[in-house]
């Protein structure tokens, strides 16, 4: 009955919100191109945009829906290839940090890491850029590549070229992420060492390999599924940087480009598509908790 | 003396006894930040007296002077310490000037989320209720959303409605407005915490007994014991606040291009590191981290000597 009840205010919050975003949609429609809003009152919109018509844009002369819906495929690999790079760097320094806090090495990785933290995304692309791409002439600097269509699906991950592409700007953006979760995950593992579990099986003789992975690693885990949750903006904003930066054709690169061209229509859309995503990953994110949190498995078997 | 002005005053108290001066002392990362932090606030402070150009003034800008590398290169130029970029500017003088932008959209911008996340963050914790829940829901979807993500989402939507020429105009003011307004729920969260943790003490209930009013007790009395961790806050988001402001100048929904900024350099800088001109994006990008590290560093410092378990360590 209480999963019931707050489901059913989930989606009623959800729902309130997106008419909302859909209302300042309208007024940024009428705010960037009057001539939209002429014949078309607010009712009339948001019936539009409630039927899943997002109106065309100005400058491609086609759908919104679809103009998004093609850009996604971009943005979700580079977002896929950079979380991958991400867990492939984090989990080793992290569990090797937190295991060992007081070597030399695993200081210098935490000092290199808070200097991370002051490093903006657009200047380690810039250096990477100035590096690979010029200097050494090794990785092409913008666009996606050759790719193949799987289904309506463009994917750059089955070409050399694409691989070559994506690089530079998954390598930006993970740099960019990798200080702000080794220092939680490194802060989340090094509590759970302590707790009084991890202790009894010490205590028990457990191998510490699999303490580190199965007691400490998975008790971290739900920390930085709330963290990426919680950071869903600034992860988002920090996409945006690195797509305008690589001319990447992704959803960034498409919202900046509409606002350079005052593509009211297409800004617009934009708006309620990114409220949509929003009240999704929040979703999501509970629903990853749900999944990994041992305390609420448990409770819901009962 | 009552108890809340003598905690009030303590980080006053404790300059004055010099026990902070000591403390930077002791540690050499702290110091040598703070004093990196103070030269460049000092350059941004006489930019316009100190700088060997004025980047405003076209009359100084000769398209012949145009991508000279940095002086100690041997197409270097004497004149341009620093190089110059695509327009002929003297590098090192937007570079100033770029700096003055950072630390005064840093200072403006903190100020504002300082008042408005004090005064949420105050009323929230006092009266409790439904205001409290109001405004820590506001918090979790402000905090949700990123001032960066909110940020580029305004700037950039008023800048297709106002067009670039009007835009650029307003920009400077809107930068430090938006930036202001959006990032108060950290201010707000702590002080929320601090003010639970203090209003069931018996100084504050004197005062309700004493018939005081609420925005007395709660800006006079209460304030004044939960000024440290604010401090900290302050100082950690002036780097944020200028790390999102040359995201944003970088992006071109930021400070206007003739208004030096260190993103906008860095911007309009990378299309000629593609041709190998590297000085031109790099140089600001070194500032740029020069400055976010030494406030980092400081701010860092800074929470570990205010912090209350070190205090009586010290004493």
């Amino acid at each position: 009955m209480n999963n019931v009840v707050s489901v059913l205010s989930r989606l009623i919050t959800s729902a309130l919100i997106i008419i909302l975003v859909a209302m300042v949609s309208y007024w940024v429609l009428g705010l960037i191109s009057p001539a939209e809003t002429h014949n078309l009152n607010l009712a009339q919109y948001l019936l539009q945009v409630a039927s899943g018509d997002l109106g065309q844009s100005q400058f491609y002369h086609q759908a919104n829906l679809q103009l998004v819906l093609q850009a996604l495929p971009a943005t979700f690999e580079l977002v896929l290839i950079t979380s991958l790079l991400v867990s492939l760097v984090v989990i080793p320094l992290g569990l090797f940090t937190a295991i060992a806090p007081q070597h030399k090495l695993a200081r210098s990785i935490m000092a290199v890491s808070l200097m991370g933290i002051s490093l903006p995304v657009f200047l380690t692309g810039s250096i990477m850029v100035y590096f690979f791409a010029v200097e050494l002439n090794w990785l092409p600097t913008f666009g996606r590549g050759t790719t193949v269509p799987i289904g309506s699906w463009q994917s750059g991950l089955l070409t050399v070229s694409g691989w070559q592409h994506i690089m530079l700007p998954a390598a930006t953006l993970s740099l960019a992420l990798l200080p702000l979760f080794l220092r939680l995950l490194r802060a989340e593992l090094l509590q759970v060492m302590q707790s009084n579990p991890v202790r009894l099986a010490q205590a028990m003789g457990i191998t510490p390999w699999r303490i580190w992975l199965f007691y400490g690693l998975r008790n971290a885990t739900l920390p930085m599924i709330t963290m990426a949750g919680l950071q869903f903006g600034t992860l988002m904003a920090y996409t945006l940087v690195a797509e305008s930066l690589f001319q990447w054709p992704g959803v960034g690169s498409l919202f900046m480009q509409a606002i350079n061209r005052s593509d009211g229509p297409l800004v617009a859309a934009h708006l309620i598509l990114v409220a949509i995503m929003f009240l999704s990953v929040s979703a999501i994110a509970d629903l990853a908790y749900g999944l990994f949190n041992p305390h609420l498995a448990a409770w819901r078997n009962r | 003396m009552n108890a809340a002005q003598y905690h009030g005053h303590h980080i006053w108290r404790r300059f004055r006894r010099q026990q902070l001066w000591l403390q930077l002392k002791a540690n050499k990362v702290a110091l040598i930040s703070s004093v990196i932090l103070l030269l460049l606030t000092v350059t941004a402070l006489l930019a316009p007296w100190l700088s060997p150009f004025d980047p405003a003034d076209l009359q100084q800008q000769n398209i012949m002077d145009a991508e000279l590398p940095p002086a100690w290169h041997e197409q270097g130029d004497s004149r341009f310490l620093l190089g110059t970029d695509g327009l002929g500017r003297d590098i090192l003088s937007s570079l100033m000037h770029g700096i003055r932008t950072s630390l005064w959209v840093g200072f403006w911008a903190v100020l504002l989320q300082l008042t408005l996340g004090t005064a949420l963050g105050l009323c929230a914790g006092y009266f409790g209720g439904w205001m409290d829940r109001l405004v820590m829901r506001l918090a979790d979807f402000q905090l949700t959303f990123s001032s960066l993500m909110l940020a580029i989402l305004v700037l950039a939507i008023t800048r297709a409605a106002m067009g670039a020429h009007d835009y650029h105009v307003w920009s400077p003011w809107l930068l430090i407005l938006v930036l202001g307004l959006a990032d108060w729920p950290q201010y707000a969260r702590t002080l929320r915490a601090s003010v639970l943790a203090e209003k069931h003490k018996d100084y504050v209930a004197a005062a309700q007994v004493l018939g005081y009013r609420s925005r007395h007790i709660m800006v006079m009395q209460i304030l004044p014991n939960t000024l440290s961790p604010l401090l900290v806050i302050a100082t950690l988001q002036v780097a944020h606040v200028i790390l999102a402001e040359a995201a944003l100048s970088f992006l071109g929904i930021g400070m206007p291009y003739g208004n030096p900024s260190l993103g906008g350099m860095m911007g309009s800088g990378f299309e000629y590191m593609l041709s190998g001109l590297w000085w031109i994006a790099l140089i600001p990008g070194v500032a740029l981290v020069l400055l976010l590290l030494s406030i980092n560093l400081v701010a860092d410092w800074l929470r570990d000597a205010l912090d209350p378990k070190n205090i009586g360590q010290q004493q």
